[in-house]
């Protein structure tokens, strides 16, 4: 099974520590929501289980291998950070083609069909750089699960999506987890993140004050 | 093991692919600037030939001379005013801005995502150092295009009797147009050979530079730290100053103090693996993340 353990984390940046003593294990099959204010540190943690920050102290171990020593990134990841940004000259199809020759874990009828999962047209000939918000929302999420990965990221996935697009999303991270997917997903919705989240996480100026 | 190499190899090939593919339309931009630059070369020839009719003819060698003059050695107390050569900047500035845009700030963009999808940085980083080589070959040859665009169409200033003729030097046009001295002591051949190779030469090991420093500071920062090398290479008649080896009238076969090339490709070649190098340590330890406004 799946698994992410992380020990006594922490991260500083500048003399102000934005994530302090994090202390957390985190199973496949579940989803986990991030809860808190502006600025408590949802988004640096998901950085930092990303790989993408380095910790100023801590480890977290990704199915028994320490990221920053035995692997660089984890082996399966999929992320939604931040507002979504691809190609501007190529269409969601040919993006999400760039991104998936890396690892040539799936071929091109699964990004079709991620495409359609998420609302968004295959054959669509539009450049990504006329896309509207949620149009880059939806192919930023399509982008983060369309290799089945181990862990999916999702920072804040409903933002600019009208109501399909969220039940999308809810069927989306149900069928991630069914695989056996660590879900972690950060929203400011908090009924929708209770509807969508397992496991509650509560999250206070870098600290984690709960988890329900 | 090598199935391995084989599969990073090709992952650093298809980043300079896109690198290349995903901002093409911007390569105009050298090869309008190749076009201007030519025009105005044989601009000025047909100016000079009014009042001097022996200077008529140009070549495609001397509008590489003309190119990539750069100013001849400035000394603080002949009153003259101290001016930056133009050509010589916007060149750097053109390099400079196309790669600037390509590490850290492609790292906020799409560059994330792929990075994720690989599983080391170095073969990222260096997939970026590969991209950056070819596009320098790219640029300098859109400008070089340019140039031979604008050679065909004044085709009446040149001298057709050979092949050779396209690829001589007219010294007395540097003579008398640009008031430089112009003893050559090396053959034609050598010189062009400097001419075209160098000023890549050197701009690769400035990027690789650039790109090095943008693990540290922010992308404009960096810029104005490049600008200031190129302006004080253009100050300076020193090796140690890059800039130096971009420019024809600073080497030593025009200016009997100027620099040494072999001298120069030695330290480019440091500089751009000292850069790599360094470059690659620094990113193992980058955050990935937006930088903070009060960096930039
Ligand atoms: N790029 C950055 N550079 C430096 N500090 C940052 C950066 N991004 C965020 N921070 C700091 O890290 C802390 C946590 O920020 P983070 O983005 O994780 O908050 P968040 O919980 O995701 O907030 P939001 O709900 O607004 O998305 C904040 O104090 C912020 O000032
Ligand atoms: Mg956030």
């Amino acid at each position: 099974m799946n698994e992410i353990i992380i020990e006594d984390y922490s991260k500083k940046i500048k003399n102000t520590e934005v994530l302090s003593h994090v202390n957390l294990r985190l199973e496949g099959g579940n989803v986990y929501g991030l809860k808190g204010k502006n600025g408590s540190g949802k988004t640096m943690l998901m950085r930092a289980i990303s790989g993408l920050i380095k910790g100023s102290q801590g480890k977290i171990i990704i199915n028994g291998e320490v990221l920053g020593k035995d692997i660089s990134f984890p082996r399966s990841i999929g992320v939604l950070i931040e507002n979504p940004s691809f190609i501007g000259g190529y269409t969601g199809f040919q993006n999400l083609k760039v991104l998936a020759d890396i690892q040539k874990r799936i071929d091109d009828t699964r990004i079709r069909n991620v495409l359609k999962q998420v609302g968004l047209d295959p054959q669509d000939k539009r450049t990504f750089r006329k896309y509207s918000l949620g149009m880059k929302q939806r192919l930023g999420i399509a982008a983060a699960v369309m290799e089945y990965p181990d862990i999916v990221i999702l920072d804040e996935p409903i933002n600019a999506l009208d109501e399909s697009g969220a039940l999308r999303v809810r069927e989306i991270l149900k069928e991630q987890k069914d695989n056996g997917a660590i879900c972690i997903i950060a929203c400011h919705d908090t009924e929708e993140l209770e509807y969508l989240s397992d496991v509650i996480i509560d999250i206070q100026d870098g600290v984690i004050v709960g988890e329900r | 093991m090598k199935n391995r190499l084989f599969y990073d190899w090709k992952l650093m090939l298809a980043q300079v692919h896109l690198g290349i593919r995903s901002h093409w339309k911007w390569y105009c931009v050298p090869l309008l600037f190749g076009m201007v630059q030519g025009y105005l070369f044989f601009w000025q020839l047909a100016l000079w030939s009014q009042y001097t009719p022996e200077i008529f003819y140009g070549s495609f060698g001397d509008m590489i001379m003309y190119v990539f003059r750069g100013m001849e050695e400035y000394v603080p107390h002949n009153m003259q005013q101290f001016q930056v050569p133009v050509t010589y900047l916007l060149i750097n500035i053109g390099v400079a801005v196309f790669v600037g845009n390509q590490t850290a700030r492609d790292l906020e963009d799409f560059g994330k995502l792929q990075l994720l999808r690989y599983h080391n940085r170095t073969v990222w980083w260096l997939g970026k150092c590969l991209w950056c080589v070819v596009h320098i070959l790219i640029f300098y040859g859109m400008l070089y295009m340019g140039l031979l665009f604008a050679m065909f169409a004044n085709i009446r200033h040149l001298e057709l009797s050979g092949i050779r003729d396209i690829f001589q030097i007219h010294t007395y046009i540097y003579n008398n147009v640009f008031y430089c001295q112009m003893p050559m002591t090396n053959s034609v051949g050598t010189v062009l050979l400097i001419a075209v190779l160098m000023p890549m030469v050197t701009s690769i090991a400035l990027s690789f530079l650039q790109m090095c420093l943008e693990m540290l500071l922010s992308p404009s920062v960096v810029m104005v730290l490049l600008m200031g090398i190129d302006v004080l290479s253009a100050f300076f008649m020193k090796w140690c100053w890059l800039g130096n080896y971009m420019m024809i009238f600073r080497y030593n076969f025009i200016n009997p103090n100027g620099v040494c090339w072999q001298l120069g490709l030695e330290i480019d070649v440091c500089v751009a693996v000292l850069a790599i190098f360094i470059g690659n340590i620094l990113f193992g330890r980058y955050d990935v993340m937006p930088r903070m406004k009060e960096y930039v």
